[in-house]
């Protein structure tokens, strides 16, 4: 019997996000004043408390800051997925994100590997942004 | 730098038994758990003219069951750093005079509505990430691999706390533990073990605090809280922070210690915030006790147990006796200070040092 996955909570502010990782896009809000990029998505800038901004492609490359194997589901949703990885990344824009390595499972892995976001369907019409090792991406 | 020492005391005190108690309900247990800290004090109930609530839902609730119209009363959120944050928020009332006995409650039924800290909330939930063990997770992870630590090193914690526990009759766990059970218990997020992990469990702690000139009339002897400081790392909170907190420590650090007129090589022992065992690492670098990456080997061979230069988590902590989010550490401080602690007393203990790093780091230094 499989569980129904853990659904984003769609919000006016993360709308884009993943109406973007739908169409196979990784996009973040940019600042429009400073260009500060802001992975929490929110209708201010926390660096200057502007109001302008535009959702922008990221190049979906970086490397690889930490990681954390789950041995256990904390959501009922995750249960058959799991040992599942988690890769802490370092994108090459300067900021940092949080997403599944590909394909699930456990890997050897080292600080610095370099990844790039690939996207997964989690359910019908959700499409998350995942990483794979650059390695393994022809 | 204010020179705090002397001004405020903790003057009455009480931890509710720690477990599982499905039969009271959180206000319960901590309306308990008050009861002692005025017996311990020597206070009437009507005396406590500040309240500040902790993790209970409702500060309306917690005045109600306990019976009292306090002139200041402050209700703090669920997350566990708001203990140093309470504790700071009850001094800064009684210094100018908002209140003259305080009352910091705190009431935990985690066990008893199964607490999983973590799930469906927050950013990465739809990723698959959530739950503060797995935050740690992260941090920890990019450590080891930094600084080369074995598991064996990290080890070191869960046991020694587990030895302290077992000194102490309140603690939840009181079976030995061996480097084999540790290495052998399951991942719950790796590299985090079973062992890294702090106990869910219900329970209730209160602290009363007072002036220094109100202390003198009191029951036990007053234990002075000389430092208190807090510093933020907030502004990127839904991503891992990159710096493990140091700079909020490093700021606390450069306050609490001429606040309290006093350097580390003065304090008797440490109660340091174990929600996680590597939490324990960061502390210690963080406040200067060793440098950077050499945690694993600073606390070898003793050093933070019982009877080594450095005490940690005297009780057994987080890890061993119960997760009552910082409260339980401060309430030990006290108690070691009042050379209460039995089996477990750290031999004339005159100064301990409360530290939560979290996104609020909090440290508060205590005296007698």
């Amino acid at each position: 019997m499989s569980v129904a996955p853990l659904l984003p909570t769609i919000t006016d502010e993360n709308r884009p996000f993943w109406d973007a990782a739908r169409a196979g896009r990784f996009r973040m809000q940019r600042c429009s004043h400073c260009a500060t990029l802001r992975p929490s998505p929110s209708d201010i800038c926390p660096h200057c408390l502007s109001e302008e901004f535009a959702w922008v492609d990221l190049s979906g490359r970086g490397a690889v800051s930490s990681w954390c194997v789950y041995h256990r589901a904390f959501h009922p949703a995750f249960k058959e997925r799991v040992p599942y990885t988690i890769l802490q990344v370092d994108l090459d824009e300067g900021v940092r994100f949080v997403a599944p390595l590909a394909g699930g499972g456990v890997r050897p892995l080292k600080l610095g590997m370099r990844v790039r976001v690939v996207f997964e369907e989690a359910a019908e019409d959700v499409v998350l942004p995942v990483f794979a090792l650059e390695e393994d991406v022809v | 730098m204010t020179l705090l020492r002397d001004e405020i005391a903790v003057v009455g005190i009480a931890n509710g038994p720690f477990g599982s108690f499905p039969e009271y309900d959180d206000y319960a247990q901590m309306a308990i758990a008050f009861k002692a800290a005025l017996d311990d004090a020597g206070l009437e109930k009507n005396q406590i003219d500040g309240l500040i609530t902790h993790r209970l839902g409702l500060y309306t609730r917690a005045a109600e069951v306990l019976g009292i119209n306090p002139d200041y009363a402050v209700p703090l959120l669920r997350h566990g750093r708001m203990s140093g944050v309470a504790i700071q928020n009850g001094v800064a009332a009684l210094l100018t005079g908002q209140a003259k006995y305080v009352a910091l409650v705190y009431g935990n039924n985690g066990r008893s509505v199964r607490d999983l800290y973590g799930g469906g909330g927050g950013l990465w939930a739809p990723f698959g990430m959530s739950s503060p063990g797995a935050e740690h997770a992260l941090l920890y992870e990019r450590y080891r691999q930094k600084y080369a630590v074995t598991p064996e090193k990290l080890a070191t914690v869960s046991l020694t706390l587990r030895e302290h526990a077992r000194l102490n009759p309140e603690a939840v766990m009181q079976k030995p533990l061996t480097l084999d059970d540790y290495m052998n218990a399951r991942f719950i997020v790796e590299p985090l073990r079973l062992f890294d992990y702090c106990l869910i469990n219900d329970g209730a702690v209160v602290m009363i605090l007072t002036t220094k000139d109100r202390a003198k009339d009191l029951k036990q002897p007053p234990v002075y809280i000389s430092g208190v400081s807090t510093a933020t790392d907030l502004a990127n909170v839904s991503t891992p922070p990159r710096g493990y907190w140091r700079e909020a420590m490093a700021h606390n650090a450069e306050r609490v210690y001429p606040m309290a007129g006093i350097d580390r090589e003065d304090l008797s022992g440490l109660m340091i915030y174990d929600n996680f065992a590597p939490n324990i690492l960061y502390s210690l670098e963080g406040y200067g006790f060793c440098k950077e990456g050499e945690a694993p080997d600073f606390i070898q061979g003793g050093r933070i147990a019982l009877g080594g230069d450095l005490p940690v988590n005297t009780s057994g902590g987080h890890l061993s006796e119960s997760y009552m989010q910082g409260w339980a550490l401060n309430t030990e401080a006290v108690r070691q200070l009042r050379h209460q602690c039995g089996k477990r007393q750290i031999k004339d203990a005159k100064a301990i040092q409360y530290i939560c790093s979290a996104a609020i780091c909090s440290s508060i230094i205590y005296r007698r």
